[in-house]
């Protein structure tokens, strides 16, 4: 479980996250849905312990700078992160034994999944940007988390890759993980969301659950428009 | 005034501008000019008899030899990505444009030369030693900054003319390469010819060949030196001589440029390509990976390690498939460079040779591939303490140094006689110096990553690098004084500085280790 509580974060005189609380449970996905500038990026990195903030943040009851929690935790960063001089297999295996795991084939399964496996020997500077992207997914699951964060995960991606992305998805949610997607693209979150938070200014600014009493109302690009558009109350 | 003068001039006249909009490089500006002026003025206070000054074709011939190497290490790049001559924003505005190519090609060779005297400034700071022992003069001194640039404007125009020749066809590009090697291996083997007549004394054996008529009239380097023995000796004909070959080739590279290829634009895109990427991901705070164009992969797979270690490893095959191996080129440069200097510091013994020699690599020092590794988000994730990962990180550094370290000073130590315990603590100290220097480094990176002046950030290197070293130097000099220790030579002293230089390098990076805690310590 994932527990984000009064987190702020400040760029200088920049406020780029304001007095942010929520939570993921386990099994659930949760979606941070917001414009450009929104403060999505921040708040991922504050999870994933990239950057200093004030208030608390713990998975699994671990603080997240923790290495109890930083074992939980994957992450998939916006832009692609690939060494230009390791082979595709290369890079999963890294990981593993980095994260000290022993090898149960799961890095095959994945590369496999990604249509990866045929370049397993190929460089990571050699592999366009999707494919790093793919291979970047592939490195932050290798390890099996039990939080994970994607931020702009469909970024560059096929749409095979598209589609296996959101089957993994489903699959974290059914094996118990707490799944974390940034995203400004409203058309990929779909169907398989449970919670939604739409984020404008650094901070929360509605909060959705996939429930039919709740859609009824007002579907989600609905309230995503009048939130961004500033139609807010009207 | 035509558009390519009132480019030159305007850019000229915006970056001294600039001095005025960015307070950090007028300060920069004025430190410069005050450092050069202590310079001139430490130079001069020193009175030194004329008749003790060392013979001054010692330092044609040095001088000589670093127009040379200059020369051939950037024509090498014409075998890979040409010269440097042109940027984007020429590629992109100025190429279009409706210029003659001729007045393109000359606009280029103007703003390199301003370029090349830039890079030349260093030389300034060399007036004190210059002047005590050879009795430069400043106006001396300037003549040795211009025959430099012109070395270094040379070596960027000849790889320019090599690229355009034979960037299309691979046989040309062999015989071209095959001509640069021989050209190499005729140059060592006439110095060895003159080192093997009395290997007793090869210093004045180098020095009577880098005199000889032959070569001055080796390309650029022979006529540079040349021109400037020529000052140096109020030979005005031999001075014209040497500037007048220099003139006839950059005419000819001309020539050849315009009759052998029409259309020369093709060839420097590539290369300003190149540079403008790696201004891009300079300003990104992205470290550009310096691979071979064609990788050859070699063994695939890690097969061992687990935990932070990993970084090690990863490392290693990194290297490997980057072709650096244990030592690089300047690494070699930099041994020569000592093992020289020890021959002409035969009597004065280890000391003046082991300063020089820590003195170059406090600018030698990097931390390798640990910079890159901050960049990419595994090295904050990894559950492993941040203490652990920081070491493994920067471990790859530490085979090099122990490799350095004996090819450096065990030639050293046999040309001055060292004993055994004193050879072996001199190199475990050199070794420590890696350690304290890629510390420091740290140390800065840690503190200093905000401060975006390359020329503060200088400052702030050697001061934290003098800060950390100090320790250690008083410990070994109280050594030395009260002999606290019964040891031959130099080696208590030796030993005192590894020891306190090991200490406060673990503490600087114990302290810093925070670091990898958050990766935002570590973006601008």
């Amino acid at each position: 479980m994932l527990k984000v509580e009064h987190v702020t974060k400040r760029y200088g005189k920049t406020l780029a996250n304001n007095d942010i609380s929520f939570s993921v449970e386990d099994g659930q996905i949760a979606i941070l849905l917001g414009p450009n500038g929104a403060g999505k990026s921040t708040i991922i990195k504050c999870i994933s312990g990239l950057l200093r903030f004030e208030g608390s943040i713990t998975l699994d009851g671990f603080n997240n700078k923790s290495l109890e929690a930083k074992r939980l935790l994957g992450y998939i960063p916006e832009m692609p992160a690939v060494y230009d001089l390791l082979t595709v297999a290369e890079h999963l295996e890294f990981i593993r034994r980095a994260y000290r795991m022993e090898d149960d084939g799961y890095d095959q399964t994945l590369l496999e999944r990604f249509e990866l496996w045929d370049k397993k020997d190929k460089l990571g500077k050699e592999l366009s940007k999707g494919m790093q992207q793919k291979l970047s997914l592939c490195c932050a699951l290798v390890h099996k988390p039990r939080v994970v964060i994607f931020d702009e995960p469909m970024v560059g991606l096929d749409p095979h890759a598209i589609k296996e992305l959101k089957e993994v998805f489903r699959e974290l949610k059914a094996g118990g993980a707490s799944v974390l997607i940034s995203t400004h693209m409203i058309d990929s979150v779909e169907d398989y969301w449970d919670i939604t938070h739409i984020m404008m200014n650094g901070e929360f600014a509605a909060t959705k659950q996939n429930t039919p009493e709740d859609l009824q109302s007002q579907s989600l690009e609905e309230l995503f428009f009048s939130i961004t558009e500033g139609k807010v109350g009207e | 005034m035509n558009a390519l003068s009132y480019l030159v001039f305007t850019r000229l006249k915006n970056s001294l501008k600039s001095l005025i909009h960015k307070p950090v490089r007028l300060i920069y500006a004025i430190v410069f000019l005050v450092l050069i002026g202590f310079t001139i003025f430490a130079g001069n206070t020193e009175e030194v008899d004329a008749t003790q000054y060392r013979d001054i074709r010692e330092l044609i011939a040095g001088a000589m030899a670093l127009y040379t190497l200059m020369f051939l290490m950037l024509v090498r790049n014409g075998f890979a990505n040409g010269g440097t001559i042109f940027a984007m924003p020429d590629v992109n505005m100025v190429f279009p444009a409706p210029f003659p190519q001729r007045k393109v090609l000359f606009y280029g060779l103007i703003k390199q030369i301003g370029s090349s005297l830039l890079v030349s400034v260093f030389i300034l700071f060399q007036y004190t030693w210059m002047h005590t022992s050879y009795g430069v003069t400043y106006g001396f001194l300037l003549i040795l900054v211009l025959a430099y640039a012109l070395a270094v404007f040379f070596g960027q125009f000849v790889a320019m003319v090599i690229y355009s020749l034979t960037s299309a066809e691979e046989r040309k590009k062999r015989i071209a390469k095959l001509i640069y090697l021989v050209y190499i291996v005729l140059l060592l083997l006439y110095l060895a010819s003159f080192v093997l007549k009395d290997p007793e004394n090869i210093v004045q054996q180098l020095v009577a060949a880098g005199s000889s008529t032959a070569a001055q009239f080796t390309i650029i380097g022979g006529w540079l030196g040349m021109f400037t023995s020529g000052i140096a000796t109020l030979n005005l004909l031999e001075s014209l001589l040497g500037i007048g070959l220099c003139a006839v080739f950059g005419g000819l590279l001309v020539l050849i440029i315009e009759k052998s290829n029409s259309d020369f634009y093709e060839d420097v895109i590539k290369t300003a390509e190149v540079s403008q990427s790696a201004i891009n991901a300079s300003k990104q705070g992205v470290v550009a990976e310096t691979a071979p164009a064609h990788v050859k992969l070699g063994k695939t797979g890690f097969g061992r390690g687990a935990g932070a270690e990993m970084f090690y490893y990863k490392h290693q095959i990194e290297n490997r498939r980057s072709r650096i191996f244990l030592m690089d080129s300047i690494s070699l440069i930099w041994i020569a460079c000592v093992i020289v200097f020890s021959l002409f510091m035969r009597d004065s013994g280890i000391l003046p040779v082991f300063i020089m020699a820590t003195y170059l690599q406090l600018f030698s020092v990097a931390l390798g591939r640990f910079n890159k590794e901050l960049l990419k988000p595994y090295i904050y994730l990894l559950p492993e303490p941040p203490f652990t990962k920081m070491l493994y990180a920067l471990r790859e550094s530490l085979p090099s140094a122990v490799l350095e370290a004996i090819f450096m000073f065990v030639p050293v130590s046999l040309i001055l006689g060292m004993n055994v315990p004193e050879m072996l603590t001199c190199i475990l100290a050199r070794i420590s110096f890696t350690m304290l220097f890629i510390a420091g480094n740290v140390v800065i990176s840690r503190i200093w990553k905000g401060t975006s002046a390359k020329a503060i950030i200088m400052l702030l290197y050697v001061v934290t690098m003098l800060i950390l070293a100090a320790p250690g130097v008083v410990l070994a000099i109280l050594v030395s004084v009260f002999g606290i220790f019964a040891l031959p030579g130099m080696t208590a002293a030796f030993l005192a500085l590894t020891i306190c230089n090991i200490l406060v390098s673990l503490l600087s990076l114990f302290l810093c280790r925070n670091m990898l805690q958050y990766a935002e310590l570590n973006y601008q």
